[in-house]
């Protein structure tokens, strides 16, 4: 099992592809990560950011010319690249598609849970995740996971399959996190199972492919 | 608060005053503030409420005539993401900018998935009855799942266009609908 961090360094697996078109982009967005885990995102302001950094505010503005929310935006949807990059990792040597399944929403509930700075969010600023999960920003989400995780599906499935399942995986795990409920507790690996098997398989297979998620 | 919505429409969420309401409303400033002592932020959050309250009566209307619970589903995202669209509060509530109408919808969040959920299950156990769904499912379970995915479906369809009838139907007959349906089918 690789060890899980949320919101440190060590995540970017994957490099130098995480969506930030350079080094101190990234940095920029870490830091924001970073103070939000530590006193939440209404009271980390872009002097903050630019501190944790080590850039000047300048810079910051120049990087993100929309502020606190264009550099919140770039971080989640970083986030979720280097998560979805962990799970590709982890599922390398897994050759069965309910097992990968199981195991991509596992890995996503044990990352987004022990996220700090999400964390932060959910139990002290409500209203600010929900900023961040709102439709379009999250239609955003959705693509992101979908656009990574697809490769990995498309060992089992054909391209559009594939590009439906990582939406629908990102869709379960944010709807079971945001909305918790004992019946489907998404920790527990048994309950995963159910999901997968009760709804998921059932509707891979039945798919007809008569619609395709358009990706931008 | 019909009023609110009028002067919403004409202004946007972050355009309109009290006066616009008034105006609109036939009524004086201060009638409005009696009926909305906190001012523009209550009249916010209870005119977002009051009208998801519509948006899901209007839902429940669209599809109350239609048999199949397939049908049902269908015509339920089709309508929802139309109305959605439509609405100026609504559109307003899908741009997440917005923060005032995010706060002032949260916390009916829970109240709108419970309802839903329990009318589902309602119709999956009529379905069970006339052996559309399989016996063994639990119905119980099975709408809270249905129901996330029409709420997530319906605020993020991320690529899908829900107003495309069998693009929607595809969607529910594979994402919802295919663990459930009973194997003869």
């Amino acid at each position: 099992m690789v060890a899980i961090t949320g919101g440190s360094t060590e995540q970017s697996v994957l490099g130098g592809w995480d969506g930030f078109a350079s080094p101190a982009e990234r940095r920029v967005a870490e830091a924001l990560l970073e103070c939000t885990g530590r006193w939440g995102l209404a009271k980390t302001t872009i002097e903050d950011v630019a501190r944790e950094a080590g850039v000047s505010r300048a810079t910051v503005y120049r990087l993100f010319p929309g502020g606190k929310q264009a550099i919140l935006d770039a971080a989640a949807r970083a986030e979720v690249r280097s998560l979805v990059a962990l799970i590709s990792d982890e599922l390398r040597e897994v050759d069965d598609l309910a097992e990968c399944l199981v195991r991509t929403i596992q890995l996503a509930v044990t990352f987004l849970d022990s996220h700090e700075a999400l964390t932060f969010l959910r139990q002290h600023e409500p209203v600010a995740l929900e900023q961040v999960l709102a439709f379009d920003r999250l239609d955003a989400i959705f693509e992101v996971a979908a656009t990574v995780l697809a490769p990995m599906y498309g060992r089992f499935l054909d391209g559009g399959t594939a590009v439906t399942a990582g939406v629908w995986v990102a869709r379960v795990v944010v709807s079971y996190l945001s909305t918790p409920t004992t019946d489907a507790d998404l920790r527990r690996r048994a309950d995963v199972e159910r999901l997968v098997r009760t709804f998921v398989l059932p509707g891979l297979e039945a798919r007809g492919g008569q619609y395709s998620i358009n990706l931008p | 608060m019909a009023a609110t919505i009028r002067a919403v429409e004409q202004c946007g969420v972050r355009g309109f005053s009290l006066e616009d309401v008034a105006a609109a409303a036939g009524v004086s400033r201060t009638t409005v503030y009696r009926y909305f002592p906190d001012g523009r932020q209550q009249l916010v959050e209870q005119t977002a409420t009051w009208e998801i309250g519509r948006f899901w009566r209007r839902l429940a209307e669209a599809v109350a005539d239609v048999p199949d619970l397939e049908d049902r589903l269908v015509t339920g995202l089709v309508i929802g993401r139309k109305l959605m669209t439509r609405s100026r509060v609504l559109g307003s509530l899908m741009d997440a900018d917005f923060l005032e109408l995010i706060a002032a919808v949260q916390p009916s969040e829970p109240l709108i998935h419970g309802v839903v959920r329990d009318y589902l299950r309602d119709e999956l156990e009529r379905e069970v009855a006339r052996g559309n769904v399989r016996d063994d499912v639990d119905t119980e379970y099975a709408a809270d799942y249905l129901t996330r995915m029409i709420l997530s479906w319906l605020g993020s369809p991320a690529g899908v266009d829900l107003t495309d009838e069998v693009a929607t139907r595809e969607v529910v007959r594979t994402q919802l609908l295919a663990g459930l349906i009973a194997p003869s089918q």
